[in-house]
């Protein structure tokens, strides 16, 4: 699988597709943020006692401390980490799966699709947050666990997608036609059929993305995310108390972050189907 | 004698479908064709949508094994080249094959280079770039360098064609299947096209096996005719018998059904319109198959199934009233 990105004008493009460059803007924010992290900031996020209570934002404390002396500008940018790792790796774990069972049930059909669309279905009749909290309850809240966890539960939903994008693709002439060439079965499935279902199952990947981000801090907020990284659900937790006392800024910002990468993971996903739709190359 | 590049005995193909719970019907797509093609032949196979032609390109593309039947490709069997894989390696290699549809047979998320190169590379044979663009030459898209770097969407449906028809001839066949070659183009276009495959045929001495319902567009380049009707062979001869005295009742009615080109005399001369639909292949009529919609049907017909006589050499009709059909 090779993707065409030679011979696409990067500044067209970027002039083309709004949502791209805004998403990009955005991430790239992000990104800096957090890599940049350890010199932006020398406080340990997870350390308190910075401050003696709940202190507005100041220019020593750029976010504030919550009510324990931690500062949130430094657990906001070291957050960045947490949640991109999960996101990226969960979704990284959740795509392979999806793709290869989708691409195996959609082309040979018959039985074994049959077996896997069934496994499928036990996924998603279950809600999938309530099996996920039960998961990490008993294996517990480990930031490994939470990612395989994640990625279990995640992948039926878009080996679906893929299947079914497989099931109409595999019709085609152009497919029969390989076969006339003598292409192995292999060969029809990674190079013939997938980069006519990347298009669609990169949206499904990019909403897989900023799902996990959601999910992991939903898990932190109901305190049962890793208690060793600086989780933006866990200071939203906190700052549930710190609100009481007039501490918006424990609010303000995870809840920021989070929403700005998960927007902006969500317009790169419109973006990049802008860009890998060869119909929109001129 | 040298062996028929094609030799089809009897072949049969059905399919099982589920109708209901636990119900299964058999959908008789091709029951019981036989058919010759010499090598340098274009054997043509006519019919309407639903007689079989198509099943029959899968057959001879060794796409689908046959349920019956024996199918022969330089005197080697079918079902022995399937099994084995240095066989079916070199028969993918002989029999390539042009589909109807140029816009879905080429993958929109490939280059022509890339689609050319494609055949290549499956079967391991050195290639390089004056290669794909003298293929590219032949089938008449000049300049080829100018082609090479774009996509399906970006070249008309003629182009693509020639595309397909390229891919065809990349691994040098012997033998090509003509899916409707010309079905999903503009009249100008088809003569292009039909002119190019004639040319074609000689410059790489291929066996055409034609699949149509465009009778006229044939006569330039059918050398044998075979029409199919409901999965049975109804008439099969030389292309130039079958023009001039077409002997069963459907051949002459698919003759017919063609609109003359002076538009004075098609004011005058309705067209013949054969009345009917063809015969749903899970349960064919007993009998002849075409009684359904003949005008000469007698009891016969509606009891007894007509087999495949020699009216003229090598001439063969499956009719029991030919002496009224022909007067």
């Amino acid at each position: 699988m090779r993707l065409k990105l030679s011979n696409i004008n990067i500044k067209q493009t970027l002039r083309r597709s709004r949502s791209l460059t805004l998403s990009l803007i955005l991430l790239i924010t992000i990104l800096f943020l957090g890599t940049m992290a350890s010199f932006l900031t020398d406080k340990d996020p997870l350390k308190t006692g910075y401050s003696t209570g709940l202190t507005p934002p100041n220019s020593d404390f750029l976010m504030g401390t919550d009510q324990l002396g931690r500062d949130v500008f430094s657990w906001t940018i070291y957050g960045v980490r947490t949640a991109l790792f999960v996101s990226v790796t969960s979704t990284t774990l959740t795509v392979l799966t999806a793709v290869l069972v989708g691409l195996f049930a959609g082309y040979f059909g018959g039985k074994p699709d049959q077996l896997l669309m069934r496994i499928t279905d036990f996924f998603l009749s279950i809600p999938r947050f309530i099996l996920i909290i039960f998961a990490v309850i008993i294996f517990g809240p480990t930031l490994l666990n939470i990612i395989l966890i994640l990625s279990i539960f995640s992948w039926p939903s878009i080996a679906r997608i893929v299947r079914a994008e497989v099931f109409t693709i595999k019709e085609r002439e152009y497919i029969q036609a390989s076969r006339v060439i003598g292409a192995s079965n292999i060969d029809i499935m990674f190079n013939e059929i997938l980069p006519n279902v990347i298009p669609p199952m990169l949206v499904a990947s990019a909403l897989q993305m900023s799902d996990a981000i959601l999910v992991e801090a939903a898990l932190s907020f109901l305190g049962l995310g890793d208690p060793n990284v600086p989780s933006w659900g866990r200071m939203l937790a906190i700052a549930r108390q710190a609100i009481y006392a007039g501490g918006w800024w424990t609010l303000l910002y995870p809840a920021l972050f989070i929403t700005i990468s998960v927007l902006a993971i969500n317009l790169l996903a419109d973006g990049l189907n802008d860009i890998l739709n060869p119909k929109t190359i001129r | 004698m040298n062996e028929a590049a094609i030799f089809a005995e009897d072949v049969k193909k059905y399919y099982t479908v589920k109708v209901g719970f636990r119900k299964k019907a058999e959908i008789k797509a091709v029951d019981g064709i036989s058919l010759i093609v010499r090598e340098g032949e274009s054997h043509c196979i006519v019919g309407e949508s639903g007689s079989g032609k198509t099943t029959v390109s899968k057959l001879v593309l060794g796409l689908e094994p046959p349920t019956s039947g024996t199918l022969k490709f330089f005197g080697e069997d079918l079902k022995e080249i399937l099994v084995d894989k240095n066989k079916l390696r070199a028969f993918r290699k002989s029999v390539q094959a042009v589909f109807q549809d140029p816009y879905s047979s080429l993958n929109p998320r490939k280059t022509i280079k890339e689609i050319l190169e494609k055949p290549f590379k499956v079967h391991q044979i050195d290639y390089n770039s004056s290669i794909i663009e003298s293929l590219l030459q032949d089938v008449g898209m000049v300049p080829p360098q100018a082609f090479l770097d774009r996509y399906v969407h970006q070249i008309s449906g003629g182009q693509r064609q020639r595309v397909c028809i390229a891919r065809a001839l990349a691994l040098k066949p012997k033998i090509v299947t003509l899916d409707e070659p010309t079905a999903a183009l503009d009249v100008t276009i088809k003569a292009q096209i039909l002119n190019l495959l004639i040319d074609l045929k000689s410059k790489y001495n291929l066996t055409y096996v034609i699949i149509s319902h465009e009778l006229p567009l044939l006569k330039g380049i059918a050398d044998k005719i075979t029409v199919m009707y409901a999965g049975k062979v109804i008439e099969q001869g030389p292309a130039k018998n079958i023009f001039s005295k077409p002997h069963h009742p459907y051949t002459i009615g698919l003759l017919e059904s063609i609109p003359p080109p002076d538009p004075k005399t098609a004011k005058e001369k309705p067209l013949p319109v054969m009345e009917g639909e063809p015969p749903s292949p899970v349960n064919p009529p007993p009998g002849c198959r075409f009684h359904t919609r003949c005008p000469f049907a007698t009891d016969v017909c509606r009891k007894e199934e007509p087999k495949l006589s020699e009216v003229e050499k090598e001439h063969f009709t499956a009719c029991f009233h030919l002496r009224n059909v022909v007067q």
